[in-house]
């Protein structure tokens, strides 16, 4: 044996070589040591130092492989050994166990049903589509440059005839079709679209074929219709000799040539489409006449396909150049001149994503915050099991320190600690995937008293499981190790000799943070939910100006199976008639708009004697307006506080009336008598107001009022309404009678849905409604399981207290000074927590102000109430414990342990 | 114990490497990389860990063995592990040698070799 000295390369290999398996290094390590050597020298003869770093270049990704390849084996065998251990543990105290996997479920379930609604609302992939990286959803801004404006039909074929940098652009619109094969017509949502619409979507027929370009031609429409997979099940029993049969669409005959692919339903799959038209036959089937020429109206949405190799940016300038070209060659020829033109102000290409335009960003958006929220009841649930886990590493302390004794390494240690709480969180991630499938069924199941049809299926998805998964064995891993690495560094001769204090300072420091932390994460729920109670009850104490309780509704559209405004109208008089005289009715009305469901309809008007600003100038003057019958007023119980209602003698052909609010009146005759004025509607016909009606609101709950007038129907006449009927029993009750009276009036006419006005009106409230639904669920979960953390603390501190509390109770303490004691120690965490939570609240909660009516997001009532409310669920946590220890018998309690 | 050789053959490229450079006579381990690297015209280059999983299998299957630890000449006469073919060891490179030989000798792999790879 020679002894010379090594060098550092030596001893580095050396050290190494301790990567190896024993078996392998005791075998071949000498050799291995030896053939290093003898390299080295080589390398180093040959090329220095330069050398000997190539060597190691080689050398190290040698050893790793060398020693992942030995051990391969032995480390699925430690593994699963050391998950046999893990699993025999847990059994053992199956108490602990089944409440952290149910702890763990809770968090988990929550994040996985949040994840799993925002997939299917925004994230997953839109089905039918071919290459969804192309496609491009093409949107003029409006003149503000706020937001985006539909464009007209002119305007789409200048640019999808000029476009160069795009391979083909659609466009479309919805509309309602009642569509029959007979009997009674079914009321579908569907989309009039350009021929080109399922090329450039690069969608295929599940059945028959899609349209061709002669199907498409102004000229010569043909009328064909393509249904949805879902209607062709549904209506017509999945028959597929339905390809060319005919049925009527608005009672209009049409050849059905093919059924789309399974879950097809456009660009935005949310909004259910079942039956799709060709736009050259828009002048039969969607009101507003011939808008296939006209340059002025905007009603089409546009997509199109990107030409290969185009970026956005490059499409997007050539559409913008190809826009103001369009509008320099039309200005002069449209109405309003170059006003109606200011609208060219941009182009904006986006991706499309699941929902339309800006409502994915403000869905995303609101998504986010209740995906912060979930994973602040994950990470609480997390801390339970984390601080369950590190007191019972407390109680282990034995034998892990019989283990160190035994020569069992730390690092073997923390793995099977590890271990442990990875299956754990596995175990509760299987259940809160579970508990996602239940919660979003039940969400499914919701009714949304919106009047479109919606495609919710927020089941999860493969996808979402698999985040599940990781969630949990992530959260798992992070959350078991403090307590692995912490349970593993038992003293062994402290414990050995039986001192309890063995614990140390460090671990019950760790469990204090970590209380604090679930108390200030629990406060931040409960200030959230708070905020969205406060907001949700203003909502309902708003007042809109009338009364929505008593009063059914229903929406109607006879034009859509084939009436004309006279035979309309008729139909529409007895049908009031009908109506008026059943039991309990008090009024019977229609309006062209239902207040309070987010509808605006506002016309032109020049009044006389005004002096428009400028600002009113450039823009137009105009006013919110509802078209309404005579009984309107007294259906909706909307006050006149001058001059009279619309009467049923307001009928066409005789002098135009309107009856305006309380705020058109002061802004165009301050300080005069309305009654008697005159304003037109863009023509010259002039319309007197014989009424002023109170203000309200006219959209929605938030909105501030604006000057509004109501119009009578008779005299501008529309089909499109919806009805209302005031009761004085349940409105809901009208339901079944308001469907007869349609039915014996016409069997062909599609049953109306009837809707109580106060749930028509909910959708006002909606994002509030769900808002508090979620966030207070989420918050009432958060706080027991805060409060069950707190509480499991302070029972282990406590008993670990016992032969402390045990002296001093021999040594006087009464029991009121034992429950002091405990309790103060545990409040003062929660009191730390409840601090960091109100500061994280005041921070964090701004991001809700746009959600809350104007409710502070600093709102007193809720930073009161919430740390109160927790400061109560903290102290029955802690005082339950204490009472417990404070009754101990103290000569027991010297004895224990 | 006498084991047939044909269970062995073919031999990893590896494999057959070695067990060729021991035939000409007992290698320590660097003694073995050296030759390898020659005979493979440097396409064939062990690290010790790559070398010791090669020399462990051919050990465990009993066609080489170790020849004890004495002083290398080459190497400033400092002792290394040497090893050497076992009879089995011998068997197997000569069947593996001849298998390859046939293999080379084959019409078809001749006129692959002239027409992809003439000789320079």
């Amino acid at each position: 044996m020679t002894h010379r000295r090594r060098s550092w390369s030596e001893r580095a290999y050396t050290a190494l070589l301790r990567l190896l398996p024993d078996e392998i290094r005791r075998d071949f390590g000498g050799d291995m040591r030896e053939l290093f050597t003898d390299h080295l020298r080589t390398e180093r003869r040959r090329a220095g130092i330069g050398g000997v770093l190539r060597l190691w270049l080689r050398t190290i990704p040698d050893l790793v492989y060398t020693a992942f390849h030995e051990r391969e084996r032995d480390m699925l065998t430690a593994i699963s050994q050391d998950a046999r251990y893990a699993g025999r543990i847990l059994r053992k105290h199956p108490v602990f166990t089944v409440v952290a996997i149910l702890v763990v479920a809770l968090g988990v379930g929550a994040v996985s049903t949040i994840v799993s609604v925002a997939n299917s609302v925004v994230l997953r992939p839109v089905p039918g589509l071919a290459r969804p990286d192309e496609l491009v959803v093409i949107e003029r801004m409006n003149s503000e440059n706020t937001g985006t404006t539909s464009v007209s039909y002119p305007y789409y074929q200048h640019l999808a005839h000029e476009s160069r940098r795009m391979r083909g652009i659609a466009a479309w619109d919805v509309l309602t079709l009642t569509i029959s094969t007979g009997g009674e017509g079914l009321l579908t949502q569907a989309n009039l679209v350009t021929g080109n619409y399922f090329g450039v979507l690069g969608t295929r027929p599940a059945l028959g074929r899609f349209f061709t370009a002669d199907e498409d031609d102004a000229a010569n429409p043909k009328p064909v219709v393509v249904i949805s997979h879902g209607l062709w099940e549904r209506r017509f029993g999945g028959d597929s000799a339905i390809v060319g049969h005919t049925v009527l669409v608005n009672k209009l005959p049409f050849t059905v040539i093919g059924v789309a692919p399974t879950g097809f339903s456009g660009l935005y799959p949310i909004l259910r489409v079942d039956a799709w038209v060709p736009m050259a036959m828009q002048p039969t089937v969607r009101r507003g006449g011939d808008l296939l020429t006209s340059v002025g109206s905007g009603w089409l949405e546009l997509f199109g396909r990107l030409a290969p190799g185009v970026s956005h940016d490059a499409a997007q300038t050539e559409l913008a150049g190809l826009t103001e070209r369009f509008a320099a060659t039309t200005e002069q020829s449209v109405h309003g001149g170059a006003a109606g033109f200011a609208g060219f102000a941009g182009i904006r290409l986006t991706t499309p994503s699941a929902l339309p335009g800006n409502a994915t960003r403000s869905a995303l958006t609101f998504f986010a915050i209740l995906m912060v929220l979930a994973g602040l009841v994950l990470a609480i649930a997390s801390v339970n099991v984390a601080s369950m886990l590190l007191a019972r590493a407390t109680m282990r302390r034995r034998e892990i320190a019989i283990r160190i004794a035994l020569g069992a390494a730390r690092a073997r240690l923390v793995r099977q600690l590890l271990t442990e709480s990875v299956i754990l969180f596995a175990a509760g991630g299987a259940g809160g995937a579970l508990l996602a499938v239940y919660a979003t069924r039940l969400l499914s199941r919701m009714q949304l008293p919106v009047d479109v049809q919606l495609n919710v299926d927020v089941s999860p998805d493969a996808r979402v499981l698999a985040v599940t998964i990781a969630v949990a064995l992530i959260t798992g891993l992070v959350f078991g190790l403090a307590p692995a690495l912490d349970g593993s560094r038992a003293d062994v001769a402290l414990v050995m000799r039986g001192d309890s204090a063995g614990s140390g300072r460090a671990r019950s420091r760790l469990r204090s943070v970590l209380v604090a932390g679930q108390a200030a994460a629990s406060l931040l729920l409960l200030i959230t939910s708070g905020l969205f109670v406060r907001a949700l009850a203003k909502g309902h104490r708003i007042d809109p100006g009338y009364d929505v309780h008593h009063v059914a509704t229903a929406a109607l559209d006879v034009s859509l199976s084939g009436y004309d405004s006279t035979r309309a109208r008729a139909l529409y008089a007895a049908l009031h008639d009908r109506l008026r005289v059943l039991d309990k009715v008090t009024a019977v009305a229609y309006a062209r708009v239902l207040p309070l469901t987010g509808t605006t309809t506002g016309f032109g008007i020049n009044v006389p004697g005004y002096t428009p600003t400028p600002r009113e100038k450039a823009r137009g003057l105009s006013a919110h307006t509802n078209v309404v019958s005579a009984e309107f007023f007294d259906a909706l119980r909307l006050p006149i506080i001058a001059g009279r209602k619309l009467l049923p003698s307001d009928r066409a052909g005789a002098p135009r009336v309107a009856v305006v609010s309380e705020l058109f009146a002061g802004k165009f005759w301050p300080g005069q008598n309305p009654l008697g004025r005159t304003f037109t509607l863009g023509d010259t016909n002039p319309i007197t107001v014989v009424g002023v009606a109170r203000n309200v609101k006219f959209a929605d709950l938030t909105e501030t009022p604006a000057p509004s007038m109501y119009l009578p129907l008779a005299q501008e006449w529309t089909s499109g309404v919806t009805l209302l009927v005031r009761t004085s029993g349940d409105p809901n009750a009208l339901a079944a009678p308001i469907r007869d009276a349609v039915h014996s009036l016409d069997a062909t006419l599609p049953p109306p849905a009837v809707v109580s006005f106060e749930d028509a009106t909910a959708v006002s409230l909606l994002p509030q409604r769900f808002a508090v639904i979620v966030t207070a669920t989420l918050g009432a979960l958060g706080l027991l399981l805060a409060s069950i953390g707190l509480y499991g603390v302070v029972s282990f501190t406590t008993a670990q207290r016992t032969r402390e509390i045990g002296v001093r109770m021999a040594l006087g303490a009464t029991a009121a000074d034992v429950v002091r004691l405990v309790v103060r120690g545990g409040m003062s965490v929660v009191v730390i927590g409840i601090v960091i939570g109100l500061a994280a609240g005041a921070i964090a909660t701004q991001i809700l102000r746009p959600l809350l009516f104007g409710i502070d997001p600093l709102d007193g009532a809720t930073f009161v109430a919430m740390p109160l409310l927790l400061a109560l669920a903290a102290l029955v946590a802690s005082v339950l414990p204490a009472r417990r220890a404070a009754n101990a018998d103290p000569m027991m309690a010297l004895r224990e342990d | 114990m006498p084991r047939d050789p044909q269970r062995f053959v073919p031999l990893r490229p590896v494999e057959f490497l070695v067990l060729v450079s021991l035939a000409e006579g007992d290698l320590h381990g660097y003694g073995l990389t050296q030759a390898i690297d020659e005979r493979s015209e440097g396409a064939v280059r062990l690290e010790p860990g790559n070398l010791y999983k090669v020399l462990k299998r051919l050990v465990a299957d009993g066609l080489i063995e170790s020849a004890g630890h004495r002083p290398a000449a080459d190497l400033e006469n400092e002792r290394r592990h040497y090893y050497r073919l076992t009879r089995l060891g011998e068997r197997v490179v000569a069947l593996e040698a001849r298998r390859i030989a046939a293999l080379v000798a084959s019409p078809a792999v001749r006129s692959l070799v002239k027409r992809f790879a003439p000789a320079t």
